[in-house]
């Protein structure tokens, strides 16, 4: 039977818009619910904690029991979360709900994306593209004073894409056994973990590098709206010329020409966002690496990388560099030990290099 | 001037102190299972391969 989507594209931006759903729900509701101080630190620490951990347990799940619908219980969570916001006192339990439903749509953002994608990395870089999106409308929604009602209806509108998207999945797991096999990105002359110890160290270097970065030009909320649309618009982009300019290529690439406009972009704007969008671009190809490591276990490669984003975030909560120079002096040296991980993780570009 | 600013006091710490603490003790709970679970996974993949 031919394919009806056969790059897994469509799906890609399928699985966008539930991501995009999944973390206006999610932000509207922490910066809704917390307030400011100790409240809204530990809440956004817990939010961390159990969106992003818990999605390698539930990945490996998932890639055991395909029948299980990650999708739809994602958003039956996320909606449950937010209406316990509602009606409880005590925040905290809504929160853990509204966690695993983040976690829940996320992991079925990636079996469908990955599963679907024959190789390619565009459609799981679309993916995880909407998710910065959403961050930052869900602030946007939360400062409009947009009844909360309003958000359970975008969570419902969510569940015909996703109902959609996990169709193609079923089609990919009918035409293959392997569900990824397809990915063959990595260096095969070193070991399978020391591939993913090097991945997950990227990530949780760009994790840190998304809030270290020096951005005192960002200001007012158009301003942060930028920093989220360049971050969005490079983690799409970083699959697409992946695909198109070979992996390793695009991964070092982008990683070294991020440095400089970052390091300079502290007071400019526009030099600041083409670094953001630049470092982005790794997100998708770090993942595309673990999946070629784990080709029958996507969801617990998604999973890995969202591990590593919690262990480069979770510094941020306690620690900050106070000056720029000793900021960009630690990003600098990030950046090289990066580009080096990269280069050791990632196997020679087989159609362009 | 420090470089570096540690962000949180002993203050903050005691009025956080309980979930702060089930948190380490989450993360750790689930660090340990990713970790058994990669590598059974990995041992799973080589076992295929073969």
């Amino acid at each position: 039977m031919e394919p009806r989507m056969k790059s897994g594209v469509g799906v890609g931006f399928l699985y966008a818009y539930v991501h995009f759903v999944t973390e206006v729900v999610c932000f509207y509701a922490l910066n809704a619910c917390f307030g400011s101080g100790a409240g809204l630190w530990i809440a956004f620490l817990i939010y961390d904690l159990l969106a992003f951990v818990p999605q390698a347990p539930l990945g490996y799940l998932a890639d055991k029991r395909q029948s299980i619908p990650f999708g739809l219980i994602g958003l039956v969570l996320l909606a449950a979360g937010l209406s316990l916001f509602y009606v409880t006192s005590v925040p905290y339990l809504p929160l853990v709900v509204l966690c695993l439903g983040n976690c829940c749509t996320h992991i079925s953002g990636a079996e469908a994306t990955l599963r679907t994608a024959n190789g390619k990395l565009a459609p799981s870089a679309i993916f995880v593209a909407g998710g910065s999106f959403g961050v930052i409308t869900g602030k946007l929604l939360y400062l409009a004073n947009v009844p909360f009602w309003a958000l359970i209806l975008l969570c419902l509108s969510a569940v015909v894409f996703v109902l959609y998207g996990d169709s193609f999945r079923t089609e990919a797991n009918a035409r293959s056994n392997i569900a990824c096999k397809a990915f063959s990105y990595h260096r095969k002359t070193i070991g399978a973990a020391a591939v993913i110890v090097l991945c997950v160290f990227v990530v949780a270097v760009r994790g840190y590098m998304g809030y270290g970065i020096p951005t005192s030009w960002k200001k007012t909320l158009l301003e942060t709206v930028l920093f989220f649309c360049a971050m969005g618009l490079g983690k799409g982009l970083g699959g697409v010329l992946a695909d198109r300019f070979g992996v390793r290529r695009t991964a070092i690439a982008s990683t070294v020409l991020a440095l400089p406009f970052l390091l300079a972009g502290d007071q400019l704007i526009l030099v600041s966002l083409i670094g953001v969008l630049l470092f982005s671009m790794t997100m998708s190809i770090t993942l595309a690496v673990l999946v070629s490591v784990l080709p029958r276990h996507p969801g617990l490669a998604f999973g890995l990388t969202t591990i590593g984003l919690f262990c480069g975030t979770a510094p941020i909560f306690f620690f900050r560099f106070t000056t720029v120079f000793a900021n960009s002096v630690l990003i600098a040296i990030l950046t090289v030990v990066c580009v080096i991980a990269l280069f050791c993780a990632i196997g020679k570009d087989e159609k362009h290099g | 001037m420090a470089d570096f600013a540690v962000l949180i006091d002993s203050a903050f710490l005691s009025e956080i102190r309980a979930p702060f603490w089930i948190a380490v003790g989450v993360f750790s709970a689930l660090v340990a299972v990713s970790v058994f679970l990669v590598i059974r996974a990995l041992k799973a993949e080589k076992d295929d391969a073969d």
